[in-house]
């Protein structure tokens, strides 16, 4: 018994080795199938499971990169797993694993047409980390189909049509918007959708003369009317929303909103930032 | 076949593998009830996933055990002799035993079904998930795909019992043979789609699954689970072909083994 008291303090004073990570091991698929018995949808429980309990505060990279393929395997198993689309999208792009994000997002989005997150969060992957706004804008119009509220559909639209206008295809912003407005369901969302399209044929039509006056005089334009005057655009383009078009100091285009404070009933209105 | 299938129910009850294996699947929903907290957003479908997969697996043992219990273990203490007294067919007392023990399994079926199915309305307490289970129809022909995946098993393990001469041969082919037939399905796709760039996997793998597929038929296609648990219907002609597929093997095999156990002497 005293020497197993004195044993016992010894080991003790050894300190116990810290424990493995959680993530060293991801298996082959049809192994984690025959692990479960041959049942594909516990082996997609079990890795999603790993997953949840996961402790991401001490995980290293190569830590992620196995639970981004976990996560993976687990949507190949169960595309349709709620948990597994709802942990990858929270954690996958934030820690360098946006392509297993994206894979398990997108097959969540085909198995699950009643359900407007999985489209969604690829959208906003897309936008955010892949700086790929006219992607995110198909995705997000992806999601407006899935959702069943009518009012997440119209918003949905709404920001496919601002994201597709920010990005540096105008061609194709045009023509997505047009598609939108002619299967919007809503008339009123068509309208502002055909506005949209005009605000981005006068910014085309405005960019075409600005690389004409360039060509001509080697300099950037100051203003609109510069153009006017130059001969390379006839009038000034009248904005649909009553915005105002500048340049800023790099020549770029951009739009001014009108901006409308209400106050003791009345309204007044600028163009001033 | 009456008296035969009638002596195997009472005798299913009496067996204490098949209350253990029971007693297992009553845990077992037990379990997937408070599986539910692992949950982030679908508690009642991971109670119905995790249930599922007991009940399935509970089944198959029950399946099996029943198949070792009212012949296996008959053949090998010689009391089959006794039975093969009575003025009736080999046939008739091996469909009556295969009978019983589909009653048998779909009683307990029937039993830890509902007890899933009342499991899986708990779950959650007060938080109602976004997209709801559907525990109508869709659960009750989920359930009944289990019981005829289970009901295939007991097919398979009958034609080993009929053959075999080691007690404990019936209950490993049958564990081998639902684990297979449920995981080749899901093998066949994952190499169809490319095993994940892994050919060297594929070109291991492909052989033996193009003999297998058509040796061991597909469980997973009697797992219907996707429609209770998200709303999303199988294809009808897809349920019918894996039903008629499961009750031609499953014939198959009962026709085999009644035609082998008639051949087999009792010494």
């Amino acid at each position: 018994m005293a020497l197993f008291v004195l044993a016992a303090r010894w080991q003790q004073e050894q300190g116990r080795p810290s424990p493995p990570s959680d993530m060293v091991i991801s298996l082959p698929i049809p192994a984690q199938i025959l692990s479960a018995v041959g049942d594909r949808y516990l082996a997609a429980n079990l890795a999603v499971l790993r997953a949840v309990v996961a402790t991401t505060e001490t995980m290293t990279r190569e830590d992620f990169v196995i639970l981004g393929r976990i996560q993976s395997d687990a949507a190949w198993l169960n595309s349709a797993h709620e948990d597994n689309y709802y942990v990858a999208a929270a954690i996958l792009p934030w820690n360098g694993e946006m392509a297993a994000a994206q894979n398990v997002l997108s097959r969540a989005s085909d198995a699950r047409p009643f359900d407007w997150q999985p489209p969604f969060y690829y959208a906003f992957n897309e936008f955010y980390f892949n700086k790929n706004p006219a992607l995110g804008a198909e995705w997000l119009r992806r999601a407006a189909k899935h959702a069943r509220d009518e009012e997440y559909s119209l918003a949905f639209d709404q920001i496919a049509a601002l994201w597709v206008a920010k990005g540096p295809d105008i061609e194709f912003a045009i023509r997505m918007h047009r598609d939108m407005a002619k299967t919007a369901k809503h008339k009123e969302f068509a309208a502002y959708l055909e506005k949209r399209v005009v605000r981005l044929e006068n910014q085309r039509a405005v960019e075409a003369a600005v690389r004409q006056f360039r060509a001509r005089f080697a300099r950037d334009p100051e203003q609109i009317e510069d153009l006017v005057r130059g001969e390379f655009l006839k009038t000034v383009p009248v904005d649909p929303f009553g915005a105002v078009y500048l340049f800023d100091s790099a020549g770029r285009f951009i739009v001014r909103e009108k901006i409308c404070v209400e106050a003791g009933g009345r309204s007044a209105c600028s163009n001033l930032r | 076949m009456l008296q035969f299938f009638l002596s195997s129910w009472r005798a299913g009850f009496r067996s204490r593998a098949v209350l253990g294996y029971f007693l297992l699947g009553l845990a077992l929903v037990v379990f997937a009830y408070f599986a539910a907290s692992f949950s982030l957003r679908q508690l009642k479908t991971v109670t119905l996933d995790v249930g599922f997969s007991g009940l399935r697996f509970c089944l198959v043992f029950i399946s099996i055990t029943l198949v070792q219990d009212l012949v296996g273990r008959e053949i090998e203490r010689r009391s089959v002799v006794f039975s093969l007294s009575y003025p009736a067919s080999r046939a008739s007392y091996l469909l009556g035993r295969f009978f019983g023990v589909l009653a048998l399994s779909a009683s307990a079926a029937l039993i830890l079904g509902l007890l899933l199915w009342l499991a899986a309305l708990a779950a959650g307490g007060g938080y109602e998930q976004e997209h709801r289970v559907a525990l109508g129809f869709p659960y009750w022909l989920a359930l009944f795909g289990f019981w005829l995946d289970a009901s295939v098993v007991a097919a398979f393990v009958l034609l080993v019992s009929s053959v075999a001469t080691v007690s404990l041969l019936p209950l490993a082919a049958g564990v081998a043979f639902a684990i297979i037939g449920k995981a080749i399905g899901p093998v066949l796709a994952y190499v169809a789609s490319g095993a994940d760039q892994g050919e060297a996997l594929a070109h291991v793998y492909q052989p033996v699954l193009a003999i297998a597929k058509w040796v061991v038929p597909d469980l997973s296609s009697l797992d219907w689970r996707p429609w209770p648990m998200y709303g999303i219907a199988p294809d009808t002609g897809f349920v019918q072909a894996s039903v008629l597929v499961a009750l031609l093997y499953a014939g198959g095999l009962i026709g085999i083994s009644v035609w082998v156990f008639g051949r087999r002497e009792f010494a």
